[in-house]
C-alpha cells in the first residue's frame, strides 16, 4: 500500500514550486492512485478479444458502407414503437432463491421472515375483504388458509392452531415457486383496503358499528425462539363465494388439512372456470385467478397446466408498488443474518438482529399502505428478544382511507349498491 | 509502461488489435484517467473511463508517439469527452456535491483513504476557478505540459502559466483560510 507521503515527491518538473500545490498534489495524486476501474461491457469485450473478436455491431465506426445500405435505409415498416408496457418484475427466480437461502439461515432469521410474512398475509386476509368482490374475499381466506399456517375462522370464527413448523417455511410460505409472473410480494400487499374494508365486508350482513369478532391464531413453534407473539386478527372473512364456480368452494375442504398435490391437480382447471364465469368481472376473474395460480405455484402446480398463467398477477388485486415493494423485501432480507450474498441480488454484508426490530421494515410501505413499524415492532422483538408481546392487528391496517360511499359498488357482485364504508379508498385501485 | 514491456512493444500490439496490447495500456492508464473524470464530477466515471479507452482504442492505429505523447492524447479524449458530458448536462456539475462511486476493489483502508483524499481534492477544487481547477488536475494528474494542456484547452500558453498561477494562489488562500501549515 503506497502512503500519502509517497505522492509528495511526484511534481511535474515544470511546475512552481510553491508551498499551496504541495498540499494538493499530495491530495490529488493518491486520490487518482486506485486501481484500475472495472470496465464497460463493451471494452471489456475489447481487452478480451480485441475489436475482431466481437461482433460488428460493438465495433463502433464503420469503415466502408454495408451493400444493404448503399441505397439508404429501408423504410420502416413497424412503425413507430410502442412505450414499453409495465412489466412485474420477474421476483419468481428472486424468492426461490431467497427461500433457499433461508433454508440455511438461523432459527431467528425464520422466525422474523416467517412473522412478517405471517403479518403480510393475514393482512391480506383480512384486508383484502374489502378490496374484492365478496366472492373472491372468501377465496382469499381460503387461499390464506390453504397456504399458510394459519386458519382463519370460518362463519362462528373460530379459532384454530396450525402445526406447521417453521423450520418448513420455504414449503409453507405462499410464493409461487414455479409460477411466473405471479409474485409473492404482490399477494403481501392485499393489506390495501385494511381493516375499514373488513368491516365493510361485516356490514352486508351486520351492523355497520358492530364490532368484528376477532381471532387468534397460534404461530407454529420455532426452536430456539420461545413464544412467538400471538397476533389478534380483524374481522374475518366469510360466506361470500356466491358467483364463484363451484371449484373454488370445493379446493378447501371442511375440515383437515388441503393437500397439496390435490390443489395442484384442481388449481389448473378451477382458474379456466374462474377465467371463463361471465358473471365476473375481469379483473376479478384475474385477480382470483392469480391467487389461486400462487397456491398452485406453492403446490407443485405446473405452469404448463395454465395457458394462460403468465398473464395472470396478483396486483391486479390490489394497488402495490411491485418495485418499491420487491426492493423492500430485498433489504428486509439484507437484514437477516445468514443470509448473506452470493445467490440474491442485491443482497449485501448482513447485520445482527438487534433488539431495535429490522431495519428495512419502514420501507415495506411499497407493498403496503401501513404502518408497518408499528405493525412488526412487537413480532421482531418477540423475534429477537424472546418476549411474547401480543400483536394488534389493526396497526398493520391501512389509515386514512375515507369511509364514504362509493357510487357504482353495486355493479360489484356480492356487494350492495348503499355504499360502503373504506371501498372508496381502495376500489379505484382495483384492476390497476 | 511498469509492466515489463516496452511501450514501443504494447502500442504496437494494440495497433495490431492483440488484446494483451489493450489490456496493458488500459491497466497502466485508466487509473488516472478515471480519478480524473471522477474528480472532475463526472457523472458517471466508470463509464466515461469505458468510452475514453474504446474511442482511443478504435483511433489507435493512427497514433503515433512515445509513451508521454500517448498518454497526452488519451487524455486529450477524456478531457473532451468530459466537456461533452457538461455540454450534455446543462451546466457545469457541482464538484463538492456529486457522489463519490465506490471503487472496484483494493484494499478497504486505503480506499477509505482514497475517498477521503478526492473528498478534499473537490472541496478544494470547488474553491477554484473552473479553469484554473482544470489546468491543475491535468498538470498534476496527466503530467501534461503546458504547451499540451493549452493545445488541449484552446488557449494560449501564457493563458495556462497564468490560470495555473492564479490556481496555486487560490489555493494558498484556502489553505491559509483553513489554518493549514504551509
Amino acid at each position: 500500500m503506497r502512503r500519502r507521503s509517497d505522492f509528495s515527491s511526484e511534481m511535474p518538473g515544470d511546475l512552481p514550486v510553491d508551498d499551496a500545490l504541495a498540499p494538493f498534489a499530495e491530495e490529488v495524486r493518491f486520490a487518482v492512485s486506485g486501481p484500475p476501474p472495472v470496465p464497460s461491457e463493451s471494452l471489456a469485450a475489447v481487452l478480451t478479444a480485441g475489436f475482431s473478436g466481437i461482433s460488428p455491431t460493438e465495433k463502433g465506426d464503420l469503415l466502408v458502407t454495408a451493400a444493404s445500405n448503399v441505397h439508404g435505409p429501408a423504410p420502416q415498416v413497424a412503425g413507430l414503437p410502442n412505450w414499453k408496457e409495465e412489466t412485474d418484475m420477474p421476483i419468481t427466480g428472486f424468492f426461490t432463491a431467497a427461500l433457499a437461502k433461508l433454508a440455511g439461515a438461523g432459527s431467528a432469521a425464520k422466525a422474523a421472515l416467517a412473522g412478517v410474512t405471517a403479518v403480510t398475509t393475514m393482512a391480506m386476509a383480512g384486508g383484502a375483504a374489502g378490496v374484492l368482490p365478496g366472492p373472491a374475499q372468501t377465496l382469499v381466506a381460503s387461499a390464506v388458509n390453504a397456504a399458510t399456517p394459519f386458519e382463519f375462522p370460518g362463519a362462528g370464527g373460530a379459532t384454530a392452531t396450525a402445526g406447521q413448523a417453521v423450520g418448513n417455511v420455504p414449503a409453507q410460505l405462499p410464493v409461487p415457486v414455479a409460477v411466473p409472473d405471479v409474485p409473492a410480494a404482490s399477494a403481501t400487499a392485499g393489506a390495501k383496503a385494511g381493516s375499514t374494508s373488513a368491516s365493510a365486508s361485516a356490514s352486508t350482513s351486520a351492523p355497520a358499528n358492530a364490532t368484528p369478532p376477532s381471532v387468534v391464531p397460534s404461530l407454529p413453534g420455532v426452536p430456539g425462539v420461545p413464544g412467538l407473539p400471538q397476533v389478534t386478527v380483524p374481522a374475518a372473512v366469510s360466506n361470500l363465494v356466491n358467483g364463484m364456480p363451484a371449484c373454488v368452494k370445493n379446493l378447501i375442504p371442511a375440515s383437515g388439512t388441503p393437500d397439496p398435490t390435490k390443489l395442484a391437480a384442481q388449481i389448473p382447471g378451477c382458474i379456466t372456470q374462474v377465467l371463463g364465469t361471465a358473471s365476473l368481472p375481469p379483473e376479478v376473474a384475474k385477480c382470483v385467478s392469480s391467487i389461486l395460480g400462487t397456491i398452485g405455484g406453492a403446490s407443485g402446480m405446473s405452469t404448463a397446466s395454465v395457458p394462460s398463467i403468465g398473464s395472470l398477477n396478483v396486483s391486479s388485486c390490489v394497488p402495490m408498488d411491485t418495485s418499491t415493494c420487491v426492493s423492500a423485501m430485498t433489504s428486509l432480507l439484507a437484514t437477516m443474518p445468514n443470509v448473506g450474498g452470493g445467490g440474491v441480488p442485491n443482497i449485501g454484508n448482513l447485520q445482527n438482529l438487534s433488539g431495535g426490530g429490522l431495519p428495512g421494515l419502514t420501507n415495506l410501505a411499497g407493498c403496503v399502505p401501513m404502518n408497518v413499524t408499528a405493525c412488526l415492532t412487537s413480532l421482531t422483538s418477540a423475534a429477537t428478544t424472546g418476549t411474547t408481546p401480543k400483536l394488534d392487528l389493526s396497526a398493520c391496517m391501512p389509515t386514512g382511507l375515507p369511509t364514504s360511499g362509493l357510487p357504482g359498488t353495486g355493479s360489484l357482485p356480492g356487494l350492495s349498491g348503499s355504499g360502503l364504508p373504506g371501498l372508496s379508498g381502495a376500489l379505484p385501485f382495483f384492476g390497476r | 509502461m511498469g509492466t515489463g514491456e516496452s511501450f514501443e512493444l504494447v502500442l504496437s500490439a494494440a495497433q495490431a488489435d492483440e488484446p494483451w496490447g489493450y489490456e496493458r495500456l488500459y491497466r497502466s492508464l485508466s487509473p488516472s484517467i478515471h480519478g480524473y473524470l471522477r474528480i472532475q464530477g463526472a457523472a458517471d466515471p466508470e463509464d466515461l473511463t469505458s468510452e475514453v479507452f474504446l474511442g482511443a482504442f478504435r483511433r489507435i492505429g493512427s497514433f503515433a508517439g512515445d509513451e508521454a505523447q500517448f498518454r497526452s492524447w488519451v487524455f486529450t479524449i477524456a478531457h473532451r469527452r468530459l466537456t461533452d458530458e457538461r455540454r450534455a448536462r446543462g451546466c457545469r456539475p457541482a464538484i463538492a456535491d456529486a457522489p463519490l462511486p465506490e471503487w472496484a476493489a483494493g484494499d478497504v483502508e486505503e480506499e477509505a483513504l482514497r475517498r477521503l483524499s478526492a473528498e478534499r481534492v473537490r472541496t478544494l477544487c470547488a474553491g477554484l476557478a473552473p479553469d484554473q481547477a482544470d489546468v491543475l488536475l491535468l498538470r498534476l494528474i496527466s503530467g501534461l505540459t503546458v504547451e499540451a494542456i493549452a493545445e488541449m484547452l484552446g488557449k494560449s500558453t501564457g493563458a495556462v502559466k497564468a490560470l495555473q498561477r492564479r490556481g496555486v494562489c487560490a489555493l494558498r488562500k484556502i489553505f491559509e483560510r483553513e489554518g493549514v501549515p504551509l
